[in-house]
């Protein structure tokens, strides 16, 4: 993988679907997260996020499907107007072209699998199994072997859940049965595993006895000053992380005002501290619905990627 | 049950006190087509396992007696002296703890090895009733507690759980022979008494309502009346007297020593606060006590607090909960807690 400067990823989240949160819809959720059981997808804006992307220089777009597919292998679970399989490889045709590599995640954490509908409910079954088997292998094929599958698997405490239906938490050796059997299917179909790596800060004994070197690792933060907050969990896992071994996808977000700072900081901070031969690039989130109202803060935080990402170059 | 008493009640003080005289009154009772199952006295009843397989979905080195156990774990010996023990003491209910240690015949999977057979559960039933003890079943669907239900635990809230709960359900009770209640426990529904679980499930908001609904129903299609543990209220006070039916029996639970609410420890304040919510709000409660934290008080304390704070009306009865698995080394603790319910009965019976 690219140890040169110029050979970095500098990629985009771009959500086709926001089922990862509550199970059910109410306008007031405070991030805007309730359930839509219709694809809720300005077009307009998604071309525009792609066009701004190649703009800016960037060069992967990771896309959250969800539930915005009618998969082959299980449509139950997809909203209406999902788009078609069809579709999906003519969009990802059109971001190829565009030089931007297209990259699926499809987030299997309790805590961000409301898209799987009912099995979202029947978690570490042989039922969820299957669909989650399924549902992988019929993405890889769909993507055309992507080089990485992101998998998610942030964020599966209890505490996120306090405004969800059904709250669901799997610990100690199950999170980590389910990760090796994600990874497995993974590998299996021939890309490589990517996660965002949270389980660190709270478990970081465990993280670095059970996780394979082989997934690609996606530390997260989102504030603005790394150096003052350096003795934190989540940043001191970008150290540890380097510390042993592990490639690495440093991942800034923008989605409130105020942040503009975060992903520069992100790409000056991680680039002291991660060697270039394990730092792979930099992915920059939004966590906003691809709606016309947030189209000012999500093309802005990819312009702000790219701001951060000439900063680097220089 | 609570129409059916105040109807009785009703009947006999108001329309039939005053024409007939009091020897009679008993006789009219009997042929009452309510009374077959009436029980006019208070209830004095034990919890006692026949499963236990309530807790860890796996099973610790360290904690077995909390831990998943593909077979039956359950001396006959024991439950058959706890049982007589009971009926000595003039204890008139039982609430069997039925969970996996039964061969469901909608549902065989679910069941541990050396699970009862539904014959054998039906004739102990009989035996007991004989011995003058009303058996009630259990089954707690309370996601903290549901291990029992296998692979069923991991699909909750979905259409083939509510089926299998349905299922469930409607067997007990036709085994129990529509038993006038049923136990469906719902206690500690949380992420924080499930932190050494491998899988953690809650159900929070109106999911835990609308489950608790369909369970309430399933059992009253039955014939029965649905009888849970009452924790919930704890800490959702106001939403649960806003939507906890009036025909649910409450078992609020306090197992501390202290019933002052001065000395009370911190934690534990709205656990004893809550006998008097619930009898504020028109509740029929079935108090319950333990002999599980080791201290000798306790029943007889909640007797003494429940008999102070709850209307005789609503007051149905007593219940101790020892929380022991039915095993040789936990007899002693269990004949303790069946004493400490024996000395509580006859201070409440002479203090009367």
């Amino acid at each position: 993988m690219p140890g040169a400067k110029t050979e970095k990823l500098w990629g985009s989240l771009l959500h086709l679907s926001f089922n990862m949160w509550e199970d059910y819809y109410l306008p007031t959720l405070k991030y805007d997260s309730g359930y839509r059981s219709e694809l809720a997808l300005s077009e307009s804006l998604w071309y525009a996020a792609l066009r701004t992307m190649q703009e800016q220089g960037l060069n992967m777009v990771v896309v959250d499907l969800g539930n915005a597919i009618l998969y082959d292998s299980h449509p139950e679970i997809a909203v209406r107007n999902a788009w078609s399989p069809n579709r999906l490889r003519q969009e990802l045709d059109c971001m190829r072209k565009m030089g931007l590599e297209p990259i699926p995640k499809l987030n299997f954490s309790a805590c961000h699998d409301a898209w799987l509908g009912e099995y979202s409910r029947m978690i570490s079954t042989d039922i969820y199994y299957e669909v989650c088997k399924d549902l992988i292998e019929e993405v890889i094929l769909l993507f055309n072997t992507p080089r990485f599958f992101h998998l998610g698997m942030d964020e599966e405490v209890a505490e996120y859940q306090e405004t969800f239906n059904l709250a669901v938490v799997r610990q100690y050796d199950l999170w980590w049965a389910d990760l090796y059997f994600f990874v497995g299917e993974v590998e299996r179909n021939g890309s490589r595993a990517w996660i965002w790596s949270d389980y660190g800060w709270h478990h970081p004994d465990l993280f670095f006895r059970n996780m394979p070197r082989s997934v690609l690792q996606s530390n997260w933060y989102y504030g603005s000053d790394l150096e003052k907050e350096k003795d934190k969990p989540y940043i001191k896992l970008y150290h540890q992380l380097e510390e042993n071994g592990y490639e690495q996808i440093p991942t800034s977000g923008y989605y409130r005002v105020g942040h503009e700072k975060n992903i520069s900081s992100t790409v000056q901070y991680c680039e002291k501290v991660i060697d270039s031969s394990r730092l792979f690039g930099f992915l920059q989130t939004h966590w906003m619905i691809t709606l016309e109202k947030n189209r000012e803060m999500l093309l802005k935080g990819i312009e702000l990627l790219g701001e951060a990402r000439r900063l680097y170059l220089k | 049950m609570a129409n059916r008493r105040s109807f009785i009640k009703r009947l006999s003080v108001a329309g039939l006190a005053s024409y007939v005289p009091n020897l009679l009154l008993p006789h009219i009772a009997k042929a009452n087509p309510f009374a077959a199952n009436f029980k006019e006295e208070k209830i004095w009843g034990c919890l006692l396992h026949l499963g236990t397989n309530m807790w860890l979905d796996y099973m610790p080195a360290d904690k077995p007696e909390i831990g998943f156990d593909p077979s039956l774990r359950f001396d006959e010996d024991v439950w058959n002296a706890v049982v007589s023990k009971m009926a000595e003491q003039g204890m008139n209910l039982i609430i069997i703890d039925v969970a996996d240690a039964l061969q469901f015949e909608s549902h065989p999977e679910i069941s541990v090895k050396n699970a009862w057979s539904p014959d054998k559960l039906r004739n102990e039933l009989n035996r007991l009733r004989n011995m003058g003890i009303e058996p009630i079943p259990k089954l707690n669907f309370s996601t903290c507690h549901d291990a029992w239900m296998g692979v069923y635990s991991r699909m909750v809230s979905t259409n083939k759980y509510y089926d299998v709960c349905r299922d469930l359900i409607a067997e007990v009770c036709n085994i129990f022979d529509s038993p006038r209640f049923f136990h469906l426990g719902m206690d500690e529904e949380n992420s924080g008494n499930q932190w050494n679980y491998n899988y953690v499930v809650v159900r929070q908001r109106d999911q835990w309502w609308g489950d608790l609904y369909l369970l309430i129903g399933e059992v009253e299609k039955c014939g029965s009346r649905p009888w849970i543990w009452a924790d919930y209220v704890w800490h959702n006070q106001e939403e649960y007297l806003k939507k906890m039916p009036k025909s649910v029996i409450q078992s609020n639970w306090y197992y501390e020593e202290s019933f002052d609410e001065k000395t009370v420890k911190k934690e534990w304040l709205k656990s004893l606060k809550a006998y008097e919510v619930l009898e504020r709000n028109g509740y029929d409660q079935i108090p319950t006590g333990s002999s599980f934290f080791n201290n000798d008080e306790n029943m007889l304390g909640t007797v003494k607090h429940a008999k102070k704070c709850i209307a005789d009306e609503r007051l149905l009865g007593f219940l101790q909960a020892p929380w022991k698995m039915t095993l040789e080394k936990n007899r002693d603790d269990i004949f303790k807690g069946l004493k400490q319910l024996g000395a509580a009965k006859k201070w409440y019976l002479q203090g009367e």
